[in-house]
């Protein structure tokens, strides 16, 4: 098999679903977080964390894109050597907005700047590559920065700083998504692909959790029912064709428009699709009317507490 | 992701929107599993029109499903 032929046919690695199962954790952690306070700026706080999240995430996937992570030794020690810190961000996560937000911060950081640099050790060694690469770090390697400068704020200033760093991810992606970068097309569809199947995951989980926690009953039953229901159209309304096409779009492509595409399309694109789905269903108390009885709102204006 | 490809938003889709936005904002009058049960069907009844359309359109060679 010609290299052509072997690029074409890549497909995510052991290694690169391994690394996702941290990230199953991690998406677990947000629903709940967001589950646990039903407002809307804990809905607001949820999906910025959700934001910084996929973030880390996608740079994985770009890097992952580009090579083979698991065929180097040297790559797997370093893609292994990232999962104790991300283990850490997805653990910090209940707590980002507490006294406990430093340790959300700084892990973040650890992995950001290991896979960043990871990304470079590739894309610095092609001179195709290298223009747009140090564009995109140029931002990039500041984002995680201010995340771990914002952990050790308080209040609004923390929410404040890490809304500038995800805004410094958008900005590192417009900058560095209009130039040429190495993605394989089956690789990267199949990447995202696999995200929204975590995604969904995780709300059948939440689905499953709720309905055993509310005690089996005719109404839990009936809410369980519908739940799962919308998880299965969600599922239907994106694997009937849309990673086929998306897909096709980023095969189709030019290689200098490629990454204009990956990042639209996917980058872009996916995070609201996998932070809806997920936000929509992992909210039992809505769906089964047991939970929702025997949830309480405190009146001090706090999050909401299961009796 | 449409507008992305296309260049274009399906009536269908914008019709939706705006009905599952008018349903979030009478759902605290409502049941919860009713609300997510009407958001099932408006998705479904978008879902078998941009099915049949995609069916019909000179992309459909791009996915094996029936």
């Amino acid at each position: 098999m010609s290299d052509r032929e072997e690029e074409a046919e890549r497909h995510a690695t052991n290694l690169e679903l391994f690394v996702d199962l941290v990230f199953v954790f991690a998406v677990t952690q947000i629903a709940s977080s967001i589950s646990r306070d039903l407002t809307w700026s804990g809905l607001g706080r949820g999906l910025l964390i959700a934001w910084l999240v996929w973030w880390q995430w996608s740079q994985y996937t770009w890097a992952g894109a580009a090579t083979d992570l698991q065929r180097e030794p040297w790559t797997r020690v370093l893609v292994l050597s990232t999962i104790p810190a991300t283990l850490l961000v997805a653990t910090a996560i209940p707590g980002a907005f507490t006294d406990k937000g430093a340790w959300f911060g700084v892990a973040f950081l650890v992995v950001q700047l290991l896979v960043l640099g990871m990304q470079g050790s590739m894309a610095l060694r092609d001179q195709a590559t290298r223009s747009s690469f140090i564009k995109y770090a140029s931002v990039a390697a500041i984002m995680p920065m201010v995340v771990a400068i914002g952990g050790f704020l308080n209040g609004w200033a923390r929410v404040a700083a890490w809304i500038v760093a995800g805004g410094l991810n958008v900005v590192s992606a417009l900058r560095g998504g209009s130039g040429e970068w190495v993605i394989n097309p089956v690789h990267f569809a199949e990447r995202h692909a696999l995200f929204i199947i975590i995604s969904l995951g995780e709300a059948l989980v939440a689905i499953g959790a709720a309905a055993s926690d509310a005690g089996l009953g005719a109404s839990t039953a009936v809410g369980l029912g519908v739940a799962a229901a919308l998880a299965c159209i969600l599922w239907w309304s994106y694997f009937a064709y849309i990673p086929n096409v998306v897909e096709q779009q980023l095969r189709q492509a030019a290689p200098a428009q490629r990454a204009h595409i990956a990042r639209n399309l996917f980058t872009f694109g996916h995070f609201p699709l996998s932070a809806a789905s997920c936000s929509l269903l992992s909210q039992p108390s809505t769906w089964c009317p047991t939970l929702a009885t025997r949830c309480q709102r405190p009146t001090d204006g706090g999050s909401p507490v299961r009796s | 992701m449409q507008w992305q490809i296309a260049r274009y938003l399906a009536r269908e889709r914008l019709a939706a929107i705006g009905a599952v936005v008018v349903l979030c904002a009478v759902s605290g009058r409502l049941v919860g599993a009713g609300v997510f049960g009407m958001i099932g069907v408006i998705l479904l009844a978008v879902q078998s029109i941009a099915w049949r359309r995609f069916r019909r359109g000179n992309l459909s060679h791009i996915s094996p499903n029936r």
